[in-house]
């Protein structure tokens, strides 16, 4: 899998950003959204982590993981779901015509910095 | 402190694509990304197609392999220009990969360029490569299921080509489920039924590329 990928870029991107923002204590948290349609796993991001964050500007901190699920909007009767395990069809009114909406976002959301 | 950052972490593939993009387009040549499992038949289908798309259009083709360069030796044999990745394991084409090997193409001789990515169900749907057009190829050997286990690859495709239908009599899939899992996921995507084997529905998914790169075409 590519996750040691991910976690590369999730770290190039966090120590940019950190610098934009002139933080320069240590990282206690970094909080990742990572939609159950996003094609990553957690689990494998999590040992990814355990193997790429100890030599950084991100080690000791904490992963956490926002998991979004998938959502639809229904073509039929317009209303918004959580797409119910992988069966693809409005809740509401059980028509298949739906648009798959949310749940592929695999995004860096922010970072917690502790004083320096 | 809290930092917001909200970022894609793949922005920086997602910039490189459309670099990618913006060359192909300046370069007038249509881009089609071929995804599926291994063994799906994205080789042997781009081997049909060539019969039929030969005098039609000038294509060239990115063989994205593990380690091999197989598929490329098949695909030259076609006379199609091809050039090889090779992804030393990695388990999905990356942008930057592409943009090194397009400047091994004749990109001015070519209208139409074959991306053949590695196989995979997976992280390739979320890899870009700059790419105007998606086929996923699902063989009737690897099950109607792979539909909606593997919602984000034939979520995000234009069409979707049931290979090795020569095969269907020998096993259970089911061809009406499988479309309408696809279309639930995709109302628009392209459903074609074909064998590579035998070369059964392979002129309709060739009309379909021509009419697709000449609506682009002149809409450029
Ligand atoms: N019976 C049958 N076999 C096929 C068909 N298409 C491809 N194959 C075979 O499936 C195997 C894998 O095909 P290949 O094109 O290399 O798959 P790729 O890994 O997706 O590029 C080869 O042995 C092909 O001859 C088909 O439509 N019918
Ligand atoms: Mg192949
Ligand atoms: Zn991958």
């Amino acid at each position: 899998m590519h996750e040691l990928g991910i976690v590369e870029q999730l770290v190039r991107i966090a120590v940019d950003e950190l610098e934009k923002a002139g933080a320069e204590g240590p990282v206690s948290s970094v909080n990742l959204r990572v939609g159950v349609m996003s094609g990553a796993s957690p689990e494998a991001l999590r040992t990814a982590w355990e193997v790429v964050v100890p030599n950084t500007r991100l080690k000791g901190a904490e992963l956490l993981i926002d998991e979004p699920p998938a959502t639809c909007r229904c073509l039929e009767c317009g209303a918004t779901s959580e797409v119910d395990g992988y069966t693809f069809a409005c809740p509401s009114c059980d028509s298949g015509q739906i648009a798959i909406e949310g749940g592929s976002e695999l995004q860096l959301a922010s970072l917690e910095v502790e004083d320096s | 402190m809290e930092v917001v950052v909200t970022q894609d972490i793949l922005k920086a593939n997602d910039s490189i694509a459309e670099q990618n993009l913006a060359a192909f387009d300046e370069a007038g040549v249509y881009t089609v990304n071929v995804l599926g499992s291994p063994g799906s038949g994205k080789t042997t289908l781009l081997e049909k197609l060539a019969e039929k798309l030969n005098n039609r259009v000038k294509a060239a083709v990115i063989e994205g392999d593990l380690a091999t360069s197989k598929d490329a030796e098949r695909i030259e044999k076609l006379g199609w220009p091809t050039i090889q990745i090779n992804t030393g394991g990695g388990c999905h084409l990356e942008a930057n990969m592409v943009s090194s090997a397009m400047k091994n193409l004749p990109l001015d001789t070519s209208n139409l360029l074959f991306i053949e990515n590695v196989g995979n169900l997976v992280c390739t749907a979320s890899h870009k490569l700059g790419e105007r057009l998606r086929i996923v190829v699902l063989s009737a050997t690897e099950g109607d299921d792979k539909v909606s286990k593997y919602p984000p690859m034939f979520q995000k495709t234009n069409a979707l080509i049931m290979n090795k239908a020569d095969l269907l009599p020998y096993t259970d899939f089911d061809v009406d489920r499988m479309e309408e899992d696809a279309r639930r996921l995709n109302p628009d995507v392209e459903i074609f039924k074909v064998s590579a084997r035998t070369g059964e529905g392979i002129a309709e998914v060739a009309d379909w590329l021509v009419a697709k790169r000449e609506t682009w075409f002149a809409s450029r």
